[in-house]
């Protein structure tokens, strides 16, 4: 093999890949990037894997000799990382187990592993569907801080992506909060419904992606054991989560007693000034509602306590919800409106927040309270 | 308190006084000594000892099972003790503690008139003997003691700190561990004086942050006060087995036990738990241990557990006997319910369980009720 490629278009596909490499080497082929000189159209392939995730993309360039090769992707990365920035790499294979890259006055040889050995990234299947770019990493961004940390949790490790004729939804939980979008779009060529749990890390990986660069749509397709998502050049392979989604539409609360509307800046400035002085841990801030007044209250036993009062439209009975801070945050952070809706009933029910006014999409927070 | 646990038993047993006298588990078991009175440390015996040597050691000693209730009892006169003499105390273990005397001159007097008065309250009222170390930080005090033992005062003269520490051997510093310690023989360092001639950058370079903090140490320099609110950090239990054991299921049900055991205690402090750890040992001691993190803090046996069994699962690679089992809990808090948005019943229900289980085993003792798969 022997190719020229541009420094900066190589670099910026491979920092789309290196965060799917494993950086632990338990096997060693997975901390390799795959070049792949066979194709007659002046373009490489590159790809990664943990075998869970794969990400294929590809990179205008000179063929002089076809040929493919595993290059180590942190020391690849890096070396072309701290080339010139207009200059042209030279990528040449000794032998099935060396490659040289040249650039300028610079020669390296890098001991790699053969091609054959790389694992097998599966072509696309299935009929695919098209969804516009920017409202699947939106959508994203509105569940993604929801999915649960806990790797045992195999059935909400992931966001839940459901599509229909006539909508896509996602919702993500980890048991105590859950964050929910609907969006209004037609889908003509979809046959049947689809209902598909998205693994955490294929969706951290597709939200990297769409937030690099921006794309009008991704084609979306799934077979029995992958769901693959392209976005032009770039290819986001994953392996299918098995395991049942709880029943989300159970726990979105309907008809609560009462209702809140907050400035979303506002409410997002008292809740980070007083969680200065939340409890580390268990990052509780009590929300006391009273005729006309929210206080919002931390107490830390070591630092202190901290208070905030918010004007609010209400004449209900008294009532107080402690709430996490980073739920609260987590959700202020992405909320698009001027204006957030909260609903609550009593200190054991879930709490409702979702934007205030006209949107083009439906979004639903529901926290559980916490209690001493 | 000198030789706490074996003075309170020949406090009790006048019959005791003058024989060696050795605190701990089951001498012809796998157990340790907890404590050894001054008549059986001449043969050699100290705590943290196999309790098998020590009988080896000293034939003749009254080796007692150990009354954690009675000590408990005599430690807390102890602790009354000390808080008439100031409020600021520091309680650091069961017979251990730390006073801040700044300020109470008017009283009782230079700090060393106190000390003096203290240990007379203590030997007056309890018949027990102290030693004491008066110094102008924490460690000083610790360490001065330590080397008052047994029934001695010593104080360090604020300034001479450096002097007194100087000639002491570096393992000597509460905070350096067998690690440092080895790193620090490594440079050649051997005393706490040597310590203090080190040249900051180079301990940097070796220790991080830490190094030129340790030299200060060293120079009894840091006057690190009292903790006066110092939160746990953890909680656990672990236990050696009588006898290696090979039998999976039964290591299972051993941690269930001590799981049941740690989760009662955390509640009974009114805490929650984010991280649970297993540990396990094998026959040629080989210790591993992994955690896990929940999303939020649980104090129910029935959440721990079953995350306590994967964990054991993951960690149980080889085919080899297991000495030990140990289950601890850590970054604690108080015990915020966070509710369940698919399953607060079943939470609630949980709950309730939990609270009668601790109920019951308040009145009646552990052993009187619990899960029947331990009857397997």
């Amino acid at each position: 093999m022997k190719i020229k490629v541009s420094r900066s278009e190589l670099l910026h596909e491979l920092s789309q890949i290196t965060p799917v490499v494993e950086k632990s080497t338990k096997l060693p082929i997975l901390s390799h990037i795959l070049i792949d000189a066979n194709r007659d159209d002046e373009t490489i392939s590159l790809a990664g894997s943990d075998l869970d995730v794969s990400i294929k993309t590809s990179c205008p360039a000179n063929i002089e000799e076809k040929g493919a090769i595993a290059i180590p992707a942190r020391e690849l990365t890096d070396l072309v990382r701290y080339l010139p920035e207009d200059s042209d790499i030279e990528i040449c294979t000794e032998d099935s187990e060396r490659v040289f890259i040249i650039s300028g006055k610079s020669k390296s040889r890098m001991v790699c592993l053969p091609d054959e050995t790389f694992p097998e990234i599966p072509a696309i299947g299935g009929e695919d569907i098209t969804i516009p770019g920017d409202i699947l990493r939106k959508m994203i961004q509105m569940t993604i801080f929801s999915v649960t940390q806990e790797q045992s949790r195999f059935t909400l490790n992931g966001i839940l992506l459901i599509l229909n004729r006539n909508f896509i939804k996602m919702v993500s939980t980890d048991g105590h909060r859950m964050a929910y979008v609907e969006a209004t779009k037609e889908f003509e060529n979809l046959e049947k419904d689809l209902k598909i749990l998205i693994p955490k890390k294929t969706v951290a990986e597709l939200y990297k992606i769409l937030q690099a660069d921006q794309y009008l749509f991704v084609q979306f397709a799934n077979d029995e054991n992958h769901l693959f998502f392209k976005m032009e050049n770039r290819l986001l392979v994953s392996r299918l989560l098995a395991g049942q989604f709880p029943n989300y539409e159970l726990v979105i609360p309907r008809n609560l007693k009462n209702k809140l509307i907050f400035t979303t800046q506002k409410l997002k400035q008292s809740v980070n000034r007083v969680n200065v002085l939340a409890d580390e841990i268990s990052k509780r801030i009590m929300f006391k509602i009273t005729s006309g007044q929210m206080l919002l209250r931390t107490e830390n036993i070591k630092k202190g306590e901290a208070e905030m009062e918010i004007e609010i439209d209400y004449s209900g009975a008294d009532v107080s919800l402690g709430f996490n801070s980073q739920y609260l945050l987590e959700f202020l952070n992405v909320v698009e409106s001027e204006e957030v809706i909260f609903e609550f009933s009593d200190n054991e029910a879930p709490g409702l927040f979702r934007p205030h006014g006209e949107l083009d999409y439906v979004y639903k927070y529901v926290i559980m309270p916490m209690s001493i | 308190m000198d030789a706490f646990f074996a003075a309170v038993e020949q406090l009790y047993r006048p019959e005791l006084r003058g024989k060696p006298v050795i605190v701990g588990g089951d001498p012809d078991g796998r157990s340790v000594v907890s404590a050894a009175s001054y008549e059986a440390r001449v043969f050699g015996v100290h705590s943290a000892m196999p309790m098998a040597w020590a009988r080896k050691l000293c034939p003749q000693g009254v080796f007692l099972p150990g009354d954690g209730k009675k000590y408990g009892q005599v430690s807390r006169l102890m602790f009354g003790i000390l808080e008439e003499f100031t409020p600021d105390v520091e309680e650091a273990s069961v017979d251990e503690a730390y006073l801040d005397v700044t300020g109470c001159e008017r009283l009782f007097g230079p700090p060393l008139a106190m000390a003096h008065a203290i240990r007379l309250a203590i030997r007056e009222r309890l018949g027990l003997s102290a030693s004491i170390g008066v110094a102008t930080s924490r460690s000083v005090a610790k360490i001065a003691s330590e080397l008052a033992k047994p029934d001695g005062l010593l104080l360090v003269p604020p300034g001479r700190e450096a002097d007194f520490l100087a000639p002491l051997p570096v393992e000597r510093m509460p905070g350096i561990g067998e690690t440092t310690s080895r790193r620090l023989r490594g440079l050649g360092i051997r005393t706490l004086g040597d310590l203090t001639l080190m040249d900051d950058t180079l301990l940097a370079r070796v220790f991080g942050k830490y190094g030129p903090l340790l030299r200060e140490k060293a120079a009894g320099r840091n006057h690190d006060g009292l903790r006066e609110f110092a939160p746990r950090k953890s909680m656990g239990k672990e236990t050696t087995f009588p006898r290696d054991m090979v039998d999976r299921p039964a290591v299972g049900r051993t941690l269930a036990l001590l799981t049941e055991k740690v989760c009662r205690k955390l509640r009974a402090e009114g805490l929650a738990a984010r991280t649970v750890t297993v540990k396990l040992r094998y026959s040629d001691f080989q210790t591993v241990s992994r955690a896990h993190t929940f999303d939020t803090a649980v104090f129910y046996d029935s959440i721990i557990i079953p995350a306590v069994w994967d964990l054991f699962q993951q960690l149980d690679s080889r085919r080899t006997g297991i000495r030990l089992v140990g289950v601890s809990l850590s970054r604690l808090q108080t015990a915020v319910r966070q509710w369940s948005l698919f399953d607060a019943a079943a939470q609630r229900k949980q709950e309730n369980l939990c609270r009668g289980l601790d109920l019951i085993r308040d009145r009646f003792g552990f052993t009187a009720i619990g899960v029947a798969s331990r009857l397997a």
